[in-house]
C-alpha cells in the first residue's frame, strides 16, 4: 500500500517543469494507491505507461524501505521527461 | 512551456483513448454467452455536443447548468460504446451472428454488452465546458464483476502560465505546486470532513481545474 505519506518532486520556480512536475506528482498519487494488479493492468497499455511504471514501483521500493527523497522524485520525472521528449521529438 | 494535456497526450496515445478491451456480451433469455477483445475509443474531453446527445440516456437534463464528473464518464462511455454497436466492428458481427445461429428466438432477445473498465479514468476540463462541472470525489461504474469504484486522486489546475495540483492520498488533501512551502507539498484539510465540498475544488490559488484524476 501507498504510505500516508505525500510525496512531490520538488517545484521550481526557476524553471519550466511544472507541466511534468504536475502531471508526474498527480500519476504516482493515483498509481501507488492501486493494488498489484491493478498497477500491472495500468502499465501494460502502452510503451509510456510501461516505463511510468518501472519508475512508479522503484519509488514506492524506495518509500516502503524509507529511503524516498525529492532527489529521487526529481530524476525520475526528468527520465519522464527525457522519453516524452524523445516521443515528441521522433 | 509544454502543456500538460501534450504530456497526457503521448501518455494515452491521443486525445481518444483505445484500448482492446474484453466485452462479455450474453444474452439473458437463452444463456448464450462469449468472449470478445475489442477496441473502445474513449475520449478524456467532454464536448458540449456529446452531453445533448447523451444526457437523457443517462437520466438527466440535457439543459442543466451544473453537472458532475461523474455524469460525463457515463457520457464518455454511452459515446464509446454506442460507436461499438454503430460501426461494422467485425468481432460484434461474429457475435450477433454466432448469437443467431445459437438462439431460435434471435429477433426477440438483445445481446448484453458489458466491460472490464480500465483501473484509471483522466477527465480534461476546459473553464468554457458547458454545462460546468463539479469533481465527483468517488463514483462507480458497472463492469462484468459487479460496481467498479473510483476515487478523485488528483486535481491539476491551470492558470498564468503555470500548473499546480491537489492530490488526494487516504482521503488527505495536499497543496503542491504553490510558492509556498519551499515548493513541497503541504497538508490542506481531510476530504470527508464537513467542510470539504466539490465546489472548494473547483480552483486553487486562482487558476482553475483543469484535469480530474481517478483511479480504484
Amino acid at each position: 500500500m501507498c504510505s500516508s505519506l505525500p510525496y512531490a518532486c520538488q517545484w521550481s520556480s526557476e524553471n519550466w517543469s511544472c507541466a511534468y512536475d504536475s502531471i508526474f506528482t498527480a500519476f504516482f498519487s493515483m498509481y501507488c494507491q492501486l493494488d498489484i494488479n491493478m498497477r500491472q493492468n495500468w502499465g501494460s497499455k502502452n510503451v509510456c505507461a510501461m516505463l511510468l511504471r518501472s519508475l512508479f514501483d522503484n519509488l514506492i521500493e524506495e518509500s516502503e524501505a524509507s529511503i524516498i527523497t525529492s532527489a529521487s522524485m526529481n530524476a525520475s520525472c526528468n527520465e519522464l521527461r527525457n522519453y516524452l521528449f524523445t516521443c515528441d521529438a521522433q | 512551456m509544454i502543456d500538460a494535456t501534450d504530456i497526457i497526450t503521448l501518455i494515452e496515445g491521443s486525445a481518444d483513448k483505445c484500448e482492446d478491451m474484453l466485452y462479455v456480451s450474453s444474452c439473458t433469455s437463452c444463456g448464450y454467452t462469449s468472449y470478445t477483445s475489442v477496441r473502445l475509443q474513449i475520449s478524456y474531453i467532454p464536448d458540449p455536443d456529446l452531453w445533448q446527445t447523451f444526457a437523457e440516456q443517462i437520466g438527466e437534463d440535457p439543459n442543466v447548468t451544473f453537472t458532475t464528473s461523474e455524469a460525463w464518464f457515463h457520457v464518455l462511455l454511452a459515446n464509446a460504446q454506442k460507436k461499438i454497436s454503430t460501426t461494422s466492428t467485425p468481432a460484434i458481427n461474429d457475435i450477433l451472428l454466432e448469437h443467431h445461429i445459437n438462439c431460435s428466438q434471435f429477433l426477440d432477445h438483445s445481446i448484453q454488452f458489458c466491460d472490464h473498465l480500465l483501473p484509471s479514468w483522466t477527465l480534461e476540463i476546459n473553464p468554457l465546458l458547458l454545462p460546468k462541472t463539479l469533481p465527483s470525489l468517488r463514483f462507480r461504474l458497472k463492469t462484468c464483476s459487479g460496481y467498479q469504484w473510483f476515487n478523485l486522486r488528483a486535481i491539476i489546475y491551470t492558470g498564468s502560465l503555470h500548473f499546480t495540483v491537489h492530490f488526494i492520498v487516504n482521503n488527505i488533501i495536499w497543496n503542491y505546486g504553490g510558492a509556498k512551502n519551499n515548493g513541497q507539498s503541504y497538508f490542506e484539510g481531510n476530504i470527508d470532513t464537513p467542510q470539504w465540498t466539490a465546489q472548494q475544488l473547483l480552483t486553487f490559488e486562482g487558476r482553475d481545474m483543469y484535469l480530474l484524476i481517478y483511479g480504484c
